[in-house]
């Protein structure tokens, strides 16, 4: 089972980077909750928790489409662990931003499972390097 | 050793909060290794990863109380889980800042163990609102 998160986790991110929104959809329950840092929730223009599968999928299938080159950014995959109906993954994204930064960046969420789609998704991440890269900083 | 370890994670925490670099160090191997956020490297000066139990035990056990006003200090863990030799532990920090101005951020920190001390930290949080907040003037 906990081999089954760690997966379901890879997979989900594979698909929001993807745009596979049928995907996305399989693994999320009807009323995922993803809070993100209230910084980015701010920046994108949404509440926190995003709150609802159709709403998530949208949030992850815009936001990186809009700051990130067309190419599939590299997801590297650092750490997972797993225990009861939680699990953890910290990775790396490796891309290039719409202006032609490259944009290397770690993140680590942590997901409530459900049935064994993901129910709850908070996430953390380097919001002020990620904000200076967007904006084109170098 | 989960629970022990889960349980050494937040006395680190706890002992950070507090400044209390003894009650730090016993919870780290002497070679111990945190790896920051990239920005806070920029933004403090620091380097990435903090290398050594007492220069990690330096650096933390200051900045709590040189950026939040130490009584009003207060964190939560909502979660940890674990599995083999890691933790993940999710936090709330609220307090006020030294210049008044309330703070309320949440973390996410991986620990790796060896033999029951913390080998390694990775930290993860909202920087952008953390910086923006600590160069807030009170209103």
């Amino acid at each position: 089972v906990s081999a089954d998160r760690k997966q379901v986790i890879r997979d989900f991110l594979t698909a929001a980077f993807a745009g596979d929104r049928a995907c996305m959809a399989s693994l999320l329950t009807e009323d995922c909750k993803v809070w993100l840092p209230q910084s980015s929730a701010i920046a994108l223009g949404h509440a926190s928790p995003v709150v609802g599968r159709t709403r998530i999928i949208d949030l992850f299938d815009g936001s990186a489409s809009s700051v990130f080159e067309n190419s599939a950014p590299r997801l590297e995959f650092l750490h997972q662990i797993a225990e009861g109906d939680l699990a953890a993954t910290h990775f790396r994204i490796v891309t290039r931003t719409r202006t032609g930064l490259s944009y290397e960046n770690e993140y680590m969420i942590l997901v409530r499972f459900r049935g064994g789609a993901i129910a709850a998704w908070w996430e953390q991440l380097d919001t002020a390097y990620a904000f200076a890269r967007l904006k084109g900083d170098s | 050793m989960s629970a022990a370890d889960k349980q050494t994670a937040r006395d680190y925490l706890a002992a950070s909060f507090a400044g209390d670099r003894a009650a730090m160090a016993r919870c780290m191997t002497p070679d111990c290794k945190v790896w920051l956020p990239k920005s806070a490297e920029t933004n403090l000066g620091l380097g990435n990863p903090l290398v050594g139990r007492d220069r990690i035990t330096e650096i933390f056990s200051g900045i709590a109380g040189s950026v939040f006003d130490h009584g009003t200090l207060q964190f939560d863990v909502t979660h940890a889980v674990a599995e083999g030799d890691y933790v993940v532990t999710h936090y709330r920090l609220r307090s006020r800042t030294k210049a008044g101005v309330p703070y309320d951020n949440t973390y996410l920190f991986l620990f790796r163990f060896e033999n029951g001390a913390i080998a390694e930290c990775w930290e993860q949080t909202d920087t952008a609102y953390a910086f923006a907040t600590f160069q807030k003037e009170k209103s």
